[in-house]
C-alpha cells in the first residue's frame, strides 16, 4: 500500500488539475509572459545565448513558483491536509507524492514554453536537443523537489503566495545557474563533457533535495 | 488502541492540555466535551499524532480516521471519489465504499462532485470516509452542519460503528453525548 502512496496522492493532484485547471493556467500564462518578453526585449543583444537560456529558466522558475505554493497550500485551504496526513503511510510518500504532481505541472509549462521558446526567440534547434530535455527535467524535478518542501512550510503562514517565492529563491540559486550554464552550452552545440558538469549538478541537486526533504517531511508536519 | 499518559500541550505561555491522562476502552463511543477553548480539539490532533505533546505520552495503535472542524472534501471530485482516495490506503474495496454511503445515508450523492453537495452531505460523506479509514475514528464536532433529523441519523449510524470501530467524538451536541459509552468532560484544558 505504502508503495503505492505517493502515486495515490499525484493521481489525485492531477485529477483535480484537469477538471479544475486552477494552477496550470496562470502558471502557464506567467511563464509564456516572461519567456516572450525576454526573449522580444533582448533579441539584438550581441551575446543571445546568455540571456535566451536565463530567458527560459526565468520563465520556468518564475511559473513554476507560483504553482509549488499549491502543492500543500491548496491542501490547507480546502481542510484536507489534515485527513492526508492521519493516512497510514510515512508521510515522506506524500511529500514525494506532491514532487510528483509539482513536476508534472512544471513539466506541462515547459512542454509548451520550449517549443514557444525556440519560435520566438527565432533559435535554431539544437543537434542535441534531447540533451536539452534532459536538463528541463532535471530542472524542474530540482524546482518541485523544493518548492513542495517550502510550500508544506508557506502553508502555515497567512501571506504564502508572497514567502514561497522569498523562500525559494535562495535555495534554487545553483540549481538554476547549472541549468541556465548547461542551457547555453547545449544551445551552442557544444560537445557533452563541456555541460557535464551542470548535469552532475544538477543530478546532485535533485538527490540531495529529494532526500532530505523526504527525511525531514515528517519532522516538519510537527508529529 | 489510544492511552494519554500524563499529557500537557502548551502553545507558548497558554496550556491548552494540563497532565490529561485516559485510555479509551476498544469498540467503545467515548464523547469529548467541553466548552470553547477547553482543548477538545488539541486533544484530537494530539491523538492523531497531527501534533506532539510538550509533556506526557500519546500512545496510538490503530490507524486513524479523521474528521476535522470542516467536511475537508476535495470540491472538484465526486463524493465516491473522494471516498474511494482515501479508503485506497486501508485497502477497501468500491463494495465497502458503497456500504458506508449508505451507511450513512449519501448513496444518492455518490456520483455528485462534492461542490455540489449541501453542507448536511459533505458532513456525511466525511463521515463515510473516517468510517472507511481507520479503526479508530477520532471527529471534532460530527454533527455540525446537520439538521435535526441528519445529526439524529448520523448519530445512530456512528453508535451503530462501535464494536469494529472505538470512536472519540469532540462534540456540543447533547443528544450525542447521552448516547456515548463514556463522556470525557475538559475544563480549562483539564479533565474533569
Amino acid at each position: 500500500m505504502s508503495a503505492l502512496a505517493w502515486w495515490r496522492v499525484a493521481a489525485k493532484d492531477a485529477r483535480l488539475e484537469l477538471r479544475a485547471r486552477e494552477a496550470l493556467q496562470p502558471i502557464l500564462l506567467t511563464g509564456i509572459l516572461v519567456v516572450v518578453v525576454g526573449l522580444l526585449a533582448f533579441h539584438d543583444v550581441e551575446e543571445r545565448l546568455p540571456v535566451a537560456a536565463a530567458t527560459l529558466w526565468i520563465g520556468l522558475a518564475f511559473a513554476g513558483s507560483l504553482g509549488l505554493a499549491r502543492a500543500f497550500g491548496a491542501e490547507k485551504d480546502r481542510g484536507t491536509i489534515d485527513t492526508l496526513l492521519t493516512l497510514p503511510v510515512a508521510r515522506g510518500h506524500l511529500y514525494v507524492g506532491k514532487v510528483a504532481s509539482s513536476f508534472l505541472t512544471i513539466l506541462v509549462v515547459a512542454l509548451v514554453l520550449v517549443p514557444l521558446y525556440f519560435a520566438v526567440g527565432g533559435l535554431a534547434l539544437p543537434a542535441s536537443w534531447p540533451a536539452l530535455l534532459l536538463l528541463v527535467a532535471l530542472g524542474a524535478l530540482g524546482l518541485a523537489a523544493t518548492g513542495a518542501m517550502l510550500s508544506l512550510l508557506a502553508a502555515q503562514a497567512r501571506s504564502r503566495d508572497a514567502l514561497l517565492p522569498v523562500l525559494l529563491a535562495p535555495l534554487v540559486v545553483p540549481l538554476l545557474l547549472a541549468a541556465i550554464h548547461g542551457t547555453m552550452d547545449v544551445l551552442a552545440d557544444l560537445p557533452f563533457a563541456e555541460w557535464r558538469p551542470e548535469l552532475l549538478i544538477l543530478v546532485g541537486y535533485d538527490i540531495s533535495f529529494l532526500a532530505a526533504s523526504t527525511l525531514l517531511f515528517e519532522a516538519a508536519t510537527g508529529a | 488502541m489510544l492511552a494519554f499518559e500524563g499529557v500537557t500541550r502548551r502553545f507558548r505561555a497558554r496550556k491548552a492540555l494540563d497532565d490529561v491522562s485516559f485510555r479509551l476502552a476498544p469498540g467503545s463511543f467515548t464523547a469529548l466535551t467541553g466548552a470553547n477553548g477547553a482543548g477538545k480539539t488539541t486533544l484530537l490532533r494530539l491523538a492523531a499524532a497531527l501534533d506532539s505533546p510538550t509533556a506526557g505520552r500519546v500512545a496510538l495503535g490503530a490507524s486513524v480516521g479523521w474528521l476535522g472542524p470542516e467536511p475537508g472534501l476535495y470540491d472538484d471530485l465526486t463524493a465516491r471519489e473522494n471516498l474511494a482516495f482515501v479508503a485506497g490506503f486501508f485497502g477497501r474495496s468500491e463494495d465497502d465504499i458503497t456500504a458506508a454511503a449508505a451507511h450513512f445515508g449519501i448513496e444518492a450523492a455518490l456520483d455528485a462532485r462534492a461542490r455540489a453537495l449541501s453542507r448536511g452531505e459533505k458532513q456525511r460523506v466525511a463521515l463515510a470516509r473516517a468510517s472507511l479509514a481507520g479503526d479508530l475514528m477520532l471527529l471534532d464536532e460530527p454533527t455540525t452542519g446537520l439538521d435535526a433529523e441528519g445529526a439524529e441519523l448520523a448519530a445512530r449510524a456512528l453508535l451503530a460503528l462501535r464494536g469494529p470501530r472505538t470512536i472519540l467524538a469532540a462534540t456540543h451536541d447533547p443528544a450525542l453525548v447521552a448516547k456515548a459509552d463514556r463522556v470525557l468532560r475538559l475544563e480549562g484544558g483539564r479533565l474533569a
